[in-house]
């Protein structure tokens, strides 16, 4: 009970403060997305349309009250925008139209509104709370379960986080890839915050909160973690200026992890090598060689919810001399997933705005780098390219192809490469700028250039 | 116990983080330009550095 009038309070809070600022609103829905109150609340917020309140609210606030400069379009917003209309397109000739409809239905919103966060997400202060709402939401899980992995040792298909089932972040490959993505948002906010009051103790509980995410991660028992795990350790390695103390680091975690780790655990890693003789990695490959084929004859993809109609047909072994048959099987892989719900182009739009997003970050953090009022800009940059690789390294063995988490990651990206465009253009004066590209002689005598800023209220 | 702890902690940051942005949102400009570096300095800043240099910032009027 007391869990949920705290969190209707959390939830009125958002509210209450959107109408004063409404990108709080937006705020709201991202919280409402990633946490999801709705599962964890007894009362009340699990009774009511907690998302379709704050996403109304979210789009309501930017039309009526904050239109204030709107971001260019640029190549990420577009794709994202183009996804949202393939993705409903492919329904026409969904396979099974019934089941597409129901995962159409959050999908589509997770596109839309993550094409939507760049228009009322930025300046500092808003992506940096962007940032900080999307860690804390996904702390609300990782926390409790980080400390019982702690005490308990953890386990596969163990569930010690608050949601119930095997579903959204009650599901160890999705939880486990989330939390990965977020360790970096939290290293960053240790160096960067600014919105919560700094103290000695901020940095410290920022790397607790990373600590525990990368052990809730290990504590799921997920193989894909294990993967994901190793590229974020690279990337962050390769991005790191101090590759000495992050190599030293990164050597005495990893010995931490093979002393503590239990015997199950490492039983279980070892697996990755004999995935022939392991019953779920054996699955995997036959949906995905399935998807490969389905593919050949629905090239233009089976929409939402595909693999309902998929026919997997195991190999015999012991238990089963004569093989056996299954069908609706997951697809467990993004790639696959876009494949066989989208078809190629779905498949190639994904791949391009995951590209798009990636290079415009790595050629934004090479930019910026040097200067020091947007080292911020930098860094962030970099967490949100090891998000991503973690995204799709490990992603590669989880259908999470349309969790919102990973389209919010894109978001920020656009609304980061966006702020840093507004910063330059603002520190040149425009008109100054405009009557240089025309030539000297073009600028009325005594003309004042315009003063630098973006927007004056 | 510890669910609620977890709860507790990241909801209390994060309802300190909206306050906080709230309040800079409002403030005016919202959309904070950082100094240029690389700018010439201007007003006090351009005044002290013509004080260290011992050079008078005003301008004598012309004979």
């Amino acid at each position: 009970m007391l869990r949920s009038l705290w969190l209707l309070f959390v939830y009125l809070s958002f509210l209450g403060l959107g109408a004063a600022s409404p990108f709080i609103f937006a705020l709201g829905y991202v919280w409402v997305d990633a946490f999801r109150p709705q599962e964890v609340a007894y009362v009340i917020l699990d009774r009511i349309p907690v998302a379709m309140i704050m996403g109304a609210a979210a789009f309501g606030g930017y039309f009526l009250m904050d239109r204030r400069e709107p971001p260019r379009l640029t190549l990420t917003g577009a794709l994202m925008v183009i996804m949202c209309f393939w993705c409903t397109l492919t329904l026409v000739w969904a396979v099974a139209p019934a089941e597409a409809w129901v995962k159409w239905d959050w999908a589509f919103k997770t596109l839309l509104f993550a094409a939507f966060l760049p228009l009322v997400i930025r300046s500092r202060a808003q992506i940096e709370a962007f940032a900080q709402v999307y860690l804390f939401a996904l702390a609300g899980h990782f926390i409790p379960f980080g400390i019982k992995t702690m005490i308990s040792g953890g386990g596969y298909g163990t569930n010690l986080g608050l949601s119930g089932g095997n579903s959204n972040l009650a599901e160890g490959g999705q939880l486990s890839t989330f939390c990965l993505m977020a360790a970096p948002i939290a290293l960053f906010l240790a160096k960067h915050a600014q919105l919560i009051p700094r103290t000695f103790l901020t940095p410290i509980a920022y790397w607790g909160v990373a600590l525990l995410a990368v052990v809730t991660a290990i504590g799921t028992y997920e193989r894909s973690a294990l993967l994901g795990l190793g590229v974020l350790g690279g990337y962050m390695f390769m991005r790191s200026r101090r590759k000495l103390a992050f190599g030293i680091l990164a050597a005495i975690g990893a010995m931490v992890l093979v002393y503590t780790s239990s015997a199950v655990f490492m039983k279980r890693m070892e697996t990755i090598g004999t995935y022939q003789s392991d019953n779920s990695a054996m699955t995997r490959i036959l949906v995905w060689k399935w998807t490969l084929d389905f593919s050949l004859t629905h090239p233009f993809g089976g929409g939402f919810t595909a693999n309902a109609v998929d026919v997997i047909e195991f190999p015999p072994d012991d238990l089963n001399p004569a093989g056996y048959v299954q069908h609706g099987r997951a697809f467990h892989s993004i790639y696959f997933e876009m494949l066989g719900e989208q078809g190629y182009p779905g498949l190639l739009i994904f791949l391009l705005t995951t590209a798009s997003a990636m290079i415009g970050l790595r050629r934004l953090s090479k930019r910026v780098r040097s200067i020091p009022h947007l080292a911020w800009c930098a860094d962030l940059s970099d967490a949100l390219q090891s998000g991503i690789a973690v995204f799709m390294t490990a992603g590669a063995f989880v259908g999470i192809a349309f969790q919102p988490i990973f389209w919010y990651f894109i978001a920020m990206s656009v609304s980061l490469r966006e702020y840093v465009r507004r910063v330059e253009a603002g520190q040149k004066p425009p008109k100054l700028a405009a009557w240089r590209s025309i030539g000297p002689s073009a600028i009325p005598a005594g003309a004042e250039p315009v003063p630098a800023g973006w927007r004056r209220r | 116990m510890l669910d609620l702890l977890g709860i507790m902690f990241s909801s209390i940051m994060m309802l300190i983080v909206i306050w906080r942005a709230a309040r800079r949102d409002n403030q005016s400009p919202w959309f904070e330009i950082p100094p240029d570096p690389n700018a010439p300095p201007t007003g006090l800043a351009r005044a002290q550095a013509s004080a260290a240099r011992n050079v008078p910032t005003w301008r004598k009027p012309n004979k």
